[in-house]
């Protein structure tokens, strides 16, 4: 008795700790994969279960994988394609830290959803397997591979460790019946708000569609985009630069939402107080979202979306293959079919999602071209030429930090 | 003035339901909403939705048999451990118990995240992570205290006297155990049980990083729909939830009447009356 | 030859604040109780009795000494092998069995077969007169039931020997009275060594064949109970007894003489000159002013009457001294409180003790 409990907890404490395994390197034959002629890919692929590790919060998208792509993978290739739910892309790359660390070859995760932020952590961190692209036949054969949507990914680089799945861009949300002629660009928006007080309001800075309408402000009130493809470190008078977009900010807050006294903490609260017609315009990163919340019910049917004139921000999401993927040629393979044009026009359409296609229209055949603008956006989403003639690139991760951190102490402290 | 406590007493309840069932009103109307805006009292239109969704999943209904399963096995696990561990903290003057004691309840006052972390990089060293061995074993250190303090405030209660005496009447170990020590700690251990079932069941942080998507429970489903903003989803989702915890719970309630009725039966038959 | 000897056990209790100094001690007791014979440990509340009885039981761990039962040493024995019973002071009835269950038990743990042991726990309760009350559940039954179903239980499985402590002290007086009737009858009829505990003179006194006097962990006398009040071996025995007339005194050639000086009379005994006690029984006190041979006559101030059952308890105030009588009720109607009264002691009644 007495100590005994104690001393077994401290022994079982040492061992777990003692115990790491140091084999890590373990190169397996998959790196010739890398080379291999898709035939044999293909061949290998098949009878693999792929392990398929995304966000799992949206009914739509989930059934889009679960019961258009995996059954028709499983039918042609023989694939088994099991979806994952994850809460948050950044727990993806923490575990795969974690399995780094630990050594772990045999790993469960055979494909992610990434971008961003968490696509430069993972190559910063050589979480990915290798430059793959180049493999997957519908990549070579429809994707403009030189594009800068789709070499870079918020200015990082790709060099074909991930595959693009699909596209997002920045609009502006509003109601037709309310206001006909919205503003277009932040002049206007200026001058509307002064003339509309308490119609407009954007979330406060972390959340992601706030700070990108920041980054839309930048745009226009400092000079364009192009100055800002360099690191932020490259720019010597960068403060004095963004000096005129924190005015352009501090000028407008006392005619937002609550004289700009405080700021939605999130989109899903915007969108609440543009629902209940408290605010005339609410905005989105995803173009066919107003479109899917008219169908839910929540938006007014009169709601419509729209672009700037001088264009709006857009990015791109990308499929990638972990280092450790047990089933590298099955995650080739499906990652090659989700990005097939069938796949990328059944993904269009907003009854399975919505999402924008990451192939270049122009490299598809006529008819392939025909399916793809024939399906039925919703009334409220932009067409897909419209966006696509209005999109500007996405800034690199370095300066939306600046941003995040100038906003507070310009413009909410003040 | 007999009459008085009672409808009080009827009052209360009556209270007590309200208060338990109201937070569920708005939970049903949202999971059944087409079109609920904010000031509107009730939802313009209704959709089965969302519920078309949760129930055609087959994920979900694994994940209602794998987070029971995982709960079961847990509560059963704290159950072999608390029952010695009270027992010997309660009966004998163990040095360092508050050492001890401390241990096994820092679990519910440091986030238990932090120490899964912790064992993260341990466990998958062991092959214990995405196995339902790891996840049990990492639900542990949440729920091994309540359980442990349930049986703990059991035996506290259950006085050397009654142990005694079924030894003079010539009990050894396991029959004083059976007969006199387990029917007393029952009610108790029901108690453990329910907390222990009920956070096992609630677990999202510790089962996403130990089982790291391939022991998908509930809450592993849950989860992305409440932070993704899709609030019908979300409260089909918590309705099921709470409906298994319910089931659940009332479950083990129903086990432990049976038991006692068993151990009871001849009072149905309680026949001459001196 | 099955006698229950108790050689040397001894025990001592640490407390848990003060380090080494203990806070009880039972010093070595030495005693045999014989097969058959109704034994009490009789003695004020903290002077170890229950402690005693543990050890013998088994429940303690004795600090030294040996436990034998005939010539089997027990010493070592769990208690759960000893073969004794124990009735503890409340009932300790298993709530969740029924009666017949409760009583049963004892059986069952010595795995006897269903039948069997359901219908020696009924004869039992048909003992203890409660035949019908199998199938209730503890909590059905009153306090007293409880208790005789309690003894049934300790009974059942023939031990060898009946440990009690203070089984009835929870009942009421006439329940006690009922239940010592009980008790004696089935030790009578069952032949079973019984070893009881109580602080309770008179409930010693109407059971036991022999009564051992504790006090502050020490067996100060044994003996039956006529040897134990008509010749204590000293006078904190006789105090507990209930002996409160007791008187110092020197004896010198022959006479007595108290402190208080209200005695001054010769000696019966033959006894060497010294300091002593004289014990006067309440019983052998006399209210009466004529002289006696052989008597002392003591002047007094009656200080409180009480009528108890048939007779009258007195106090007198004599001097300092106060004495206890009992007087018929005859007796006690010549006086009153306040009233001064006089009262014969006889000499041969009286007892001497040196300490
Ligand atoms: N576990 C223990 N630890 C320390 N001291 C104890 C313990 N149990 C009893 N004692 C002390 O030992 C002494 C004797 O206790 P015991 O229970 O034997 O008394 P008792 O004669 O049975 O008294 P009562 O008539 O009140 O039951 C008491 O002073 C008590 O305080
Ligand atoms: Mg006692």
């Amino acid at each position: 008795m007495k100590t005994y409990p104690l001393a077994a907890l401290g022994t079982l404490g040492i061992i777990l700790s003692a115990c790491s395994s140091e084999d890590a390197g373990n190169a397996t034959n998959a790196d010739s994969l890398l080379t291999a002629d898709w035939d044999a890919i293909q061949d290998t692929a098949q009878g693999q279960e792929v392990n398929m590790y995304m966000w799992g919060g949206s009914d739509n998208i989930n059934n889009y994988l679960d019961e258009w792509v995996a059954p028709r993978i499983k039918q042609d290739y023989g694939i088994e394609l099991n979806r994952v739910p994850m809460n948050d892309a950044q727990d993806i790359i923490n575990q795969l830290l974690d399995e780094k660390i630990a050594g772990k070859t045999e790993g469960s995760m055979d494909i992610i959803w990434i971008n961003g932020e968490n696509f430069k952590a993972a190559k910063d961190n050589d979480l990915l397997w290798g430059d793959f692209t180049g493999q997957l036949p519908n990549f070579n054969d429809y994707v403009d591979a030189d594009a800068p949507e789709v070499s870079e990914d918020f200015g990082e680089p790709v060099e074909g460790l991930e595959a693009p799945w699909g596209k997002a861009q920045f609009v502006l949300v509003h109601d037709e019946n309310q206001h006909e002629d919205p503003p277009k660009s932040m002049s206007e928006l200026g001058d509307w708000v002064k003339q509309n007080p308490g119609q407009f309001t954007y979330p406060a800075p972390p959340d992601f569609t706030g700070s990108a309408f920041i980054r839309q402000v930048l745009y226009e009130t400092t000079g364009g985009h192009e100055q800002y493809q360099q690191p932020a470190a490259d720019i010597g008078n960068l403060e004095e630069r963004l000096e005129p977009m924190w005015q352009y900010l501090n000028s407008i807050e006392p005619y937002l939402w609550r004289e700009g006294e405080t700021y939605p903490e999130s989109l899903a609260k915007q969108d609440q107080l543009y629902a209940s017609g408290e605010i005339a315009m609410t905005m989105s990163y995803d173009p066919a979202l107003a479109a899917s919340e008219v169908l839910k019910g929540r938006f007014p049917e009169s709601t419509r979306t729209y672009v700037l004139d001088e264009g709006t921000l857009a990015n791109t999401h990308f499929l990638s293959i972990p280092f450790n993927a047990s089933d590298k040629a099955g995650a080739l393979v499906a990652i090659n079919e989700l990005m097939s044009p069938a796949a990328q026009t059944a993904k269009l359409s907003p009854e399975n999602w919505g999402d924008l296609t990451a192939l270049d229209l122009e490299k598809l055949s006529p008819e392939q071209q025909q399916a793809m603008n024939e399906v039925d956006l919703g009334e409220a989403t932009l067409s897909i030429e419209e966006l696509e003639q209005n999109r500007l690139p996405e800034l690199s991760s370095d300066y939306i930090d600046i941003i995040e951190e100038g906003w507070t102490e310009y413009v909410a402290k003040e | 003035m007999k009459k008085q406590p009672r409808f009080l007493s009827l009052l209360l309840i009556i209270g007590l339901f309200i208060f338990v069932l109201v937070p569920f009103v708005p939970l049903v109307l949202s999971s059944l909403s087409f079109g609920w805006r904010w000031p509107d009292v009730f939802p313009q239109g209704w959709s089965l939705r969302a519920w078309e969704y949760v129930v055609n999943d087959v994920r979900t209904w694994q994940a209602v048999g794998i987070s029971l399963w995982i709960a079961l096995i847990v509560t059963f696990v704290n159950l072999l451990l608390a029952l010695p561990a009270a027992n010997a903290l309660v009966r004998y003057p163990v040095r360092g118990r508050w050492l001890f004691e401390a241990i096994i309840f820092a679990p519910i006052i440091i986030p238990p995240f932090i120490s899964v972390m912790g064992i993260h990089l341990s466990f998958l060293r062991f092959g214990l992570t995405e196995t339902v061995l790891g996840v049990v074993l990492a639900h542990i250190a949440p729920t091994l205290p309540y359980m442990f303090r349930a049986i703990m405030v059991s035996y506290q209660t259950l006085s050397v006297d009654w142990e005694d005496q079924a030894r003079m009447l010539g009990a050894g170990a396991m029959p004083r155990f059976f007969h006199v020590v387990l029917p007393h700690l029952l009610p108790g251990i029901l108690a453990g049980a329910s907390l222990s079932v009920l956070i096992s069941l609630s677990q999202y942080l510790i089962t996403f990083i130990i089982g790291a998507g391939q022991v998908v429970t509930l809450p592993i489903l849950l989860f992305p729909f409440i932070s993704g903003g899709d609030p019908a989803i979300a409260s089909a989702y918590s309705l099921l939830y709470g409906a298994i915890a319910i089931m659940a719970l009332v479950g083990m309630d129903a086990a432990l009447k049976r038991y006692y009725q068993m151990s009871r039966v001849p009072q149905q038959e309680k026949g001459v009356k001196p | 030859m099955s006698d229950l000897r108790i050689i040397d056990i001894e025990k001592k209790y640490r407390s848990a604040q003060a380090k080494d100094e203990a806070s009880f001690l039972l010093s070595p007791v030495q005693l045999t109780i014989r097969e058959g014979e109704f034994f009490s440990l009789l003695g004020p509340s903290g002077c170890g009795k229950t402690t005693l009885l543990k050890l013998v039981a088994g429940l303690l761990e004795a600090d030294g000494g040996e436990l034998w039962f005939g010539n089997e040493n027990l010493s070592n024995v769990p208690p759960e092998s000893r073969k004794f019973a124990m009735v503890f002071q409340q009932s300790l009835l298993f709530p969740h069995k029924t009666i017949e269950d409760n009583v049963a038990f004892g059986l069952k743990m010595q795995k006897v077969g269903k039948k069997k042991r359901l219908n020696a726990a009924r004869s039992m309760l048909d003992h203890v007169g409660l035949s019908g009350f199998g199938r209730r559940f503890p909590e059905e039954l009153s306090g007293g039931q409880q208790q005789r179903v309690a003894l049934a239980r300790a009974l059942v499985a023939n031990p060898r020997v009946l440990l009690m402590d203070e089984p009835f002290s929870a009942l009421d007086p006439s329940l006690r009275e009922e239940m010592r009737e009980l008790l004696s009858q089935i030790q009578k009829d069952f032949r079973v060594t019984v070893l009881f505990v109580t602080h309770d003179r008179d409930e010693a006194f109407a059971l036991s064949d022999r009564i051992a006097v504790m006090g502050e962990g020490q067996l100060r006398q044994i003996g039956s109970a006529r040897q134990l009040y008509e010749r204590p071996h000293n006078t904190v025995v006789a105090s507990f007894l209930g002996l409160k007339n007791i008187l110092s005194g020197q004896v010198t050639n022959g006479r007595f003489v108290s402190s208080d000086k209200i005695i001054d009379a010769s000696v019966h005994h033959p006894l060497a000159d010294g300091d002593y006690y004289m014990i006067i029984r309440p019983e052998s006190i006399k209210a009466a002013a004529a002289d006696q041979s052989g008597h002392v006559s003591i002047r007094g101030i009656v200080q409180e009457m009480k009528y108890v059952s048939g007779s009258y308890n007195l106090k007198v105030i004599a001097e300092t001294q106060v004495l206890e009588c009992v007087l018929t009720p005859f007796q006690a109607e010549q006086t009153a409180v306040g009233e001064s009264i006089d009262l014969l002691v006889d000499m041969k009644e009286v007892w001497f003790l040196k300490e």
